[in-house]
């Protein structure tokens, strides 16, 4: 059955921001496809909306941070989707982006008769070690830059929405995957390549995943549901898998082992070790035992040959082949580095922290439909499409 | 005595222009800017401000007494209708890659040349790589013998800084197998000679592609198989395979040749050795582009890509899409929704099974993308008229 946000949002005019990314790119897709709304999207560089402009959309080139530009592409429309997220270690520069950005579109929603639905995330929670969190908890300290702009923004939407009178919804996503996710996709299967990826006490901690496809769902109800005004709605998915679970799929995906268990005293202290800077020596020593290839071209060279030479006269034949044997005994047992991970996600990795989501089944009528094998099924199937995994 | 340097005018003030085309003309002393010429008159004057010279105007019709020759790199709806009116004025023109939407365009636009007795150049620039050369003269030579299949994987363009909507507007040929794919398929034309297309698709959902995948034949009915796309990452190369051997080419990023020949898959690569290329690689090419195309101007001979080329991939490009199939994925709205095999196709081209009740339609079908607006009508009970009536005629039972 046509689902009733379809039916409200039927040729209606809308403005997505950061339609460019993940999650703003599936919400075009859906508003086109599935709700057959006008669409219109503002990108700050022409060709990252080249994947997006398959569908019949219009296309404004301009800055979030640039109020005029925000009002102008808002013009006309019902709802105003703001779905950026600041980059970068800049905290001025996500504060523009997140926060600054925030007024100026609750303000060119106000102008143009709109609704503001915005999306933000669970991580604005300070979340328990376990057991469940809702809307009803407090706010996280202040910490990382990701947290404080996305907090920030979040407050700045409600606060000018209840003063100018503009009905905005807050969504906060919990863990969003999916085709063409980028942090819990992309990035995930790239690391898988040459790293081995942190499970903080073997992963047991609670992943909290959503399919892209709910998340995009709620904020379709988000956008037609007038109790959602100025409300801040947690939204995740119908199960509650480990990040065990979570990785556990990537692998499958790569088709091999890649993770590994550590403490959160031993990923914290791998953390603050990948932070200092190694010796120049050491560094290059370790580049050589572990690249075959790099070994190869240096002995090639002058100096190289010169070494060989040196070798070859003052080092017995016994001697030399026991050395081979050892470091070809080294090449094979060596494994992937551990890639190391910021302290936030450590914490957030051990949490057994569950989202509750009886808002958003009360306020939206939300009830998520992928659970984590199956919206797996798709992401693997897109990620071997796009040579992320090995064909299967 | 040096010779007077032919006044230049340049329509369209666009990123092709600033970051290739006037660090070529800037290095050229056959040339001198005359004009320049865009909608938005501040860029033209900003241009004309930084490149020490030349009057700057909106409306290229103005150019008719101040050029000898003009570079078009307007947005590609425009290449025919300003290179038709400079050509027939005798001015010479570079157009920009592709050098139309269609080969109607494209005639007119040869026809143009011949009228005005000018040289057309057409700016499918990767011919000017030394990779692309080395590649062409190594196949014209018939190393590999009988050419047995072709391979191309390449991502395509989303770094390009364009500055306007247009280059990704359905009227522009914004998709990446028009704006991308003209020059992949250029070079196969030059090296491989004439290719026939058997199955073309792309994922356009009423936009422009930004994936594309085409099946072709050789003369010698080798296959050749050519994906495209701007959200993956690809190999980057082509790869030709003959009775002898393969080739592997990569034109740029990675710009590589790889030879295997026999049967024990022992590889030679190499690169092409070019010392100006390698210092700033683009910058090459559309220098010797320019200096092709004066040169073409100033002996009366025709230029190393002229309109012929021009028309020949474009009339390619035009073909695909004249077999277009849409390209869907598991993933993509509503397919994703579909949990099990999916039992039914709802497609504009199918036979009538009116009868089928609207759960099943819900539950398990798969939707193309023409399709999908009346089947979002039909499962409210609300076909609105006689077209979707026509258009639920394509209802069928797959399995």
């Amino acid at each position: 059955m046509r689902n009733d946000y379809a039916e409200r949002l039927h040729g209606e005019r809308v403005l997505v921001l950061g339609a460019s990314g993940f999650l703003g790119g599936r919400l075009v897709e859906r508003l086109v496809c599935e709700c057959n709304t006008r669409v219109r999207i503002m990108v700050r560089r022409v060709m990252s909306a080249s994947a997006i402009t398959r569908f019949p959309i219009e296309l404004a080139v301009g800055d979030i941070r640039d109020g005029a530009a925000v009002t102008a592409a808002a013009a006309g429309c019902r709802v105003v989707f703001n779905c950026v997220m600041g980059k970068g270690a800049d905290a001025a520069a996500r504060r523009a982006a997140d926060v600054d950005g925030s007024s100026h579109v609750v303000e060119a929603a106000g102008r143009a008769n709109a609704r503001v639905v915005h999306v933000s995330t669970m991580a604005v929670y300070d979340r328990p070690d376990d057991g469940d969190f809702d809307e009803s908890t407090s706010y996280a300290p202040s910490g990382d830059p990701y947290t404080d702009a996305k907090r920030a923004g979040e407050r700045r939407a409600l606060e000018r929405g209840a003063k100018m009178g503009v009905s905005v919804a807050v969504v906060q996503p919990t863990v969003v995957y999916g085709p063409r996710a980028g942090v819990h996709g992309a990035d995930i299967l790239e690391e898988m390549r040459a790293h081995r990826l942190v499970l903080v006490n073997g992963g047991t901690g609670i992943c909290n995943a959503v399919y892209v496809d709910d998340a995009v769902t709620a904020l379709l109800l988000a956008a037609t549901t007038d109790r959602a005004a100025g409300e801040r709605i947690l939204i995740s998915g119908p199960e509650h898998p480990t990040w065990r679970d979570f990785f556990a799929s990537f692998e499958r995906i790569v088709g091999r082992s890649a993770t590994i268990s550590l403490s959160e005293a031993e990923a914290l202290s791998l953390w603050r070790a990948s932070r200092k800077r190694p010796w120049l020596i050491a560094e290059a020593l370790r580049l050589l035992r572990h690249d075959a290839a790099l070994r190869r071209r240096l002995l090639a060279t002058r100096e190289g040959a010169l070494i060989r030479r040196v070798v070859h006269r003052s080092v017995s034949l016994d001697t030399r082949q026991r050395l081979l044997r050892a470091a070809a005994d080294n090449e094979n047992a060596s494994e992937p580095p551990v890639a190391a991970v910021r302290p936030w996600v450590v914490r957030n990795m051990a949490s057994r922290a569950r989202a509750r989501l009886d808002k958003a089944r009360d306020v939206l009528g939300y009830t998520p439909v992928f659970p984590l094998d199956r919206g797996m099924r798709l992401t693997e199937q897109w990620a071997r499409w796009a040579g992320l995994a090995p064909a299967s | 005595m040096r010779p007077v340097p032919l006044r230049l005018a340049v329509v369209g003030c666009g990123a092709v222009t600033e970051r290739y085309h006037l660090p070529a003309i800037a290095a050229s002393s056959d040339v001198a800017v005359a004009a320049f010429v865009d909608p938005v008159v501040d860029r033209a004057r900003s241009f004309a401000s930084r490149w020490s010279g030349g009057r700057a105007l909106s409306d290229y019709r103005e150019v008719a007494d101040l050029a000898d020759l003009a570079i078009v790199a307007a947005p590609n709806h425009w290449h025919e209708p300003i290179a038709v009116d400079l050509l027939r004025r005798g001015i010479h023109v570079l157009v920009e890659k592709p050098m139309a939407r269609t080969r109607a365009e494209c005639d007119r636009m040869i026809d143009a040349a011949a009228e005005g007795g000018a040289v057309l150049a057409v700016g499918q620039d990767f011919r000017h790589f030394p990779i692309a050369r080395y590649a062409h003269d190594f196949l014209a030579a018939g190393l590999l013998g009988d050419i047995r299949s072709v391979d191309v994987r390449q991502s395509a363009g989303t770094r390009w800084p364009s500055v306007s909507p247009d280059a990704l507007a359905a009227d522009s040929g914004g998709g990446v197998l028009m704006s991308f794919g003209v020059h992949t398929l250029d070079l196969l034309l030059w090296w491989l000679g004439n290719l026939q297309p058997l199955a073309y698709r792309d994922d356009a959902c009423g936009g422009v592609e930004a994936e594309c995948v085409i099946e072709l034949t050789l003369d010698n009915d080798a296959p050749a198989h050519v994906e495209m796309s701007r959200s993956r990452s690809m190999r980057d190369t082509t790869i030709v395979t003959g009775d002898r051997g393969t080739i592997e080419i990569g034109i740029h990023e990675p710009a590589l040749i790889r030879l295997t020949v026999g049967s024990d898959c022992r590889e030679l690569s190499g690169v092409v050795e070019d010392v100006e290329f390698e210092r700033a690689p683009l910058r090459t090419v559309f220098t010797r582009q320019l200096r092709d195309f004066v040169d073409a101007v100033n002996g009366g001979r025709q230029p190393f890509v002229g309109g012929s080329d021009g028309r020949r991939v474009v009339s390619l490009i035009e073909s695909c899409y004249a077999i277009r199939e849409p390209l869907r994925q598991p993933w993509d709205y509503p397919e994703a929704y579909a949990i099990n095999k999916p039992s039914l196709v709802v497609s504009p081209s199918t036979p009538l099974a009116l009868s089928l009740s609207k759960g099943e339609l819900a539950q398990d079908v798969l939707v193309e993308p023409r399709a999908s607006a009346v089947l979002n009508r039909w499962t409210q009970g609300n076909v609105e008229s006689s077209r979707d009536v026509v258009a639920l005629a394509s209802l069928r039972e797959r399995n």
